[in-house]
């Protein structure tokens, strides 16, 4: 038996009268879903104080942008939101479509919305898994990944790619929808549709994960607001407010969805909401394919500039493709400035965009759920014990490259 | 018109764009700032959505960007509440290590508690002193890169300073 090196009363003893809290780290070594640091104070194991340490994964995307000519700032944006990257190209193409004073047409807003739709079902597929993995529970994780593929999959078949797409160009989209699409597309819906059964029985009904989630991280409708908190985690509170029904944009105003609300707001809540909203999106993506108006993908005042070899391509067997134009390289938006606003799969997405008429962006600003999500993690732990940390951390689907852009 | 108030009006200058969906409010006074964030709030514009700053190299405009949750007429609506203020070299505080003195302007978490972190990402990148702030230390930044305010147009990347520097 080896000597203890020190004695454990003397230990105690270092905590001087009077003081009872201890400063505890969590991460930045990857405590789950990326790279940050919660400094969390506890008394006993209540949580006292909570303090966020983000930056880690910081890219400098607005300093990058404004040193760049407007369109390349669209694979920068995609590759900070990677779980959200149709949504992230998708708000600055609208914020620059605003300041160019372009009107994409009508076919285009329909594949925009269809391209969003598809994402937003991975994005929150993708936040319930690394939920699951936060409560323990590993085969959640794995279906949910499994279950993003076949819609990654989709979306290669659409956009040409799995993940970054830059899909969405101003004044309209790249690609047509291709032929069998539509099939292909009802086949992955009917299956989500049953496979969101069997998430509710494993998932959401499982005493477990509701002894762990009712009751924890508790957010009121007026603590939501204030706090400023986006996207399900505002809705989970009771407060009705999606972007897509307040400011309108692609082919949203057209469609016939509901927004899902909770009463309680806790973490179970946060969870319910994820999976109903991935209810609702596969309602938008029926009514896209049966509604999709026929015509032009891109706007007239983009097409007419097209050389005649690009021209004929955008013709070729009946199918649309735009070949990307050099002329995009010499975009000079009229002294101007213009917000977007966008409800991404974690919130909302907010764009501020200044021109001085030249090629680069005098300033690029943007804002993502993320970010403004962070509140959240400081103020909503304290009070409940450390063991509750990782339920309210997982349920807020926070995504730390997404905040620190 | 959006916003029908006869306090904002008195003491700023606003400016609605329906093709935008910008209610631009500028406010002249500094002194001004808070009553007019203030009757935004009580009108229902109840968060944060953006704190920025746009550098025109002789003056600074800050913008805050806020909206509404609660009262429906507004969740469409971005108030852009915007204030200039004069870069001056012998104003706001120049200590050893910034690159260039700090603007003074008033913190609003008071009045939006979700721009706290909003202002603290703002107050790193362009140097504004947001006075009252609770916390502004820098969040996105590293320590050593702390007042070099890389948004603003001045700043020049110097590839020795990004190195980094075990002291």
């Amino acid at each position: 038996m080896s000597e203890r090196l020190y004695d454990i009363s003397e230990v105690a003893n270092i905590q001087p009268e009077g003081e009872r809290e201890i400063e505890l780290q969590v991460g930045p070594a990857h405590p789950g879903s990326g790279h940050m640091r919660l400094k969390v104070w506890v008394d006993g194991d209540i949580i006292t104080k909570v303090d966020a340490d983000i930056g880690f994964v910081h890219r400098t995307s607005e300093w990058l942008s404004e040193r760049r000519q407007y369109i390349k700032a669209i694979p920068i944006v995609e590759r900070i939101m990677l779980p959200d990257t149709v949504h992230a190209n998708l708000a600055y193409v609208l914020a620059l479509e605003k300041l160019l004073k372009i009107e994409p047409p009508p076919r285009a807003n329909y594949l925009r919305t269809l391209a969003a739709e598809l994402n937003r079902i991975t994005s929150h597929l993708y936040g319930i898994g690394i939920f699951g993995i936060f409560l323990g529970s590993s085969t959640v994780y794995m279906w949910a990944f499994g279950d993003r593929e076949p819609f990654i999959d989709l979306m290669e078949m659409l956009t040409g790619a799995r993940i970054t797409n830059s899909y969405i160009i101003p004044g309209g989209v790249r690609w047509d929808m291709p032929k069998g699409f539509r099939e292909r597309a009802e086949t992955t819906l009917q299956y989500m549709e049953k496979r969101l059964e069997d998430y509710n029985d494993i998932w959401a009904k499982n005493p477990v994960v509701e002894a762990r989630t009712v009751n924890v991280g508790v957010v009121d409708k007026n603590r939501a607001i204030k706090l400023g908190v986006v996207g399900p985690n505002l809705r989970a509170s009771g407060v009705d407010y999606d972007t897509r029904k307040a400011s309108p944009y692609a082919a949203y105003k057209d469609i016939d969805f509901d927004v899902p609300k909770m009463d309680h707001g806790d973490a179970y809540d946060r969870l319910l909401i994820r999976i109903e909203e991935i209810r609702q999106s596969i309602r938008i993506i029926r009514q896209v394919l049966k509604d999709m108006p026929d015509g032009k993908i891109i706007a007239d005042s983009i097409y007419s500039q097209l050389n005649p070899v690009m021209k004929k391509v955008y013709e070729t067997d009946g199918w649309h493709r735009v070949m990307f134009p050099a002329f995009f390289n010499q975009i000079r938006p009229p002294p101007s400035e213009s917000v977007a606003r966008v409800e991404a799969g974690r919130g909302e997405i907010f764009f501020y965009l200044k021109s001085n008429g030249d090629k680069y962006p005098y300033r690029f600003r943007w804002v993502t759920p993320s970010f403004r999500n962070l509140p959240f993690l400081t103020d909503v732990a304290v009070g409940y014990r450390l063991a509750d940390l990782p339920a309210i951390y997982g349920s807020v689907d926070y995504f730390p490259p997404e905040a620190d852009r | 018109m959006i916003i029908n108030n006869e306090n904002i009006a008195k003491m700023a200058q606003v400016h609605e764009d329906e093709k935008s969906g910008i209610a631009d409010v500028y406010v002249t006074d500094v002194n001004n700032l808070k009553n007019v964030a203030s009757a935004l709030n009580e009108m229902g514009f109840d968060h944060c959505v953006s704190v920025t700053c746009v550098d025109y190299k002789t003056k600074m405009s800050v913008i805050w960007h806020v909206s509404s949750y609660s009262k429906d007429e507004y969740k469409g609506v971005i108030v852009q509440l915007r204030i200039d203020v004069n870069v001056d070299p012998n104003h706001g505080i120049w200590r050893q290590g910034f690159r260039a003195p700090m603007v003074d302007v008033p913190s609003l978490v008071d009045v939006w508690r979700s721009a706290e972190f909003l202002e603290r990402e703002t107050h790193e990148m362009f140097g504004i002193n947001f006075v009252g702030h609770p916390d502004l230390r820098p969040i996105l930044l590293s320590e050593d890169f702390y007042g070099k305010w890389p948004l603003r147009k001045d700043f020049v990347f110097n590839k020795t300073e990004a190195k980094y520097q075990i002291e």
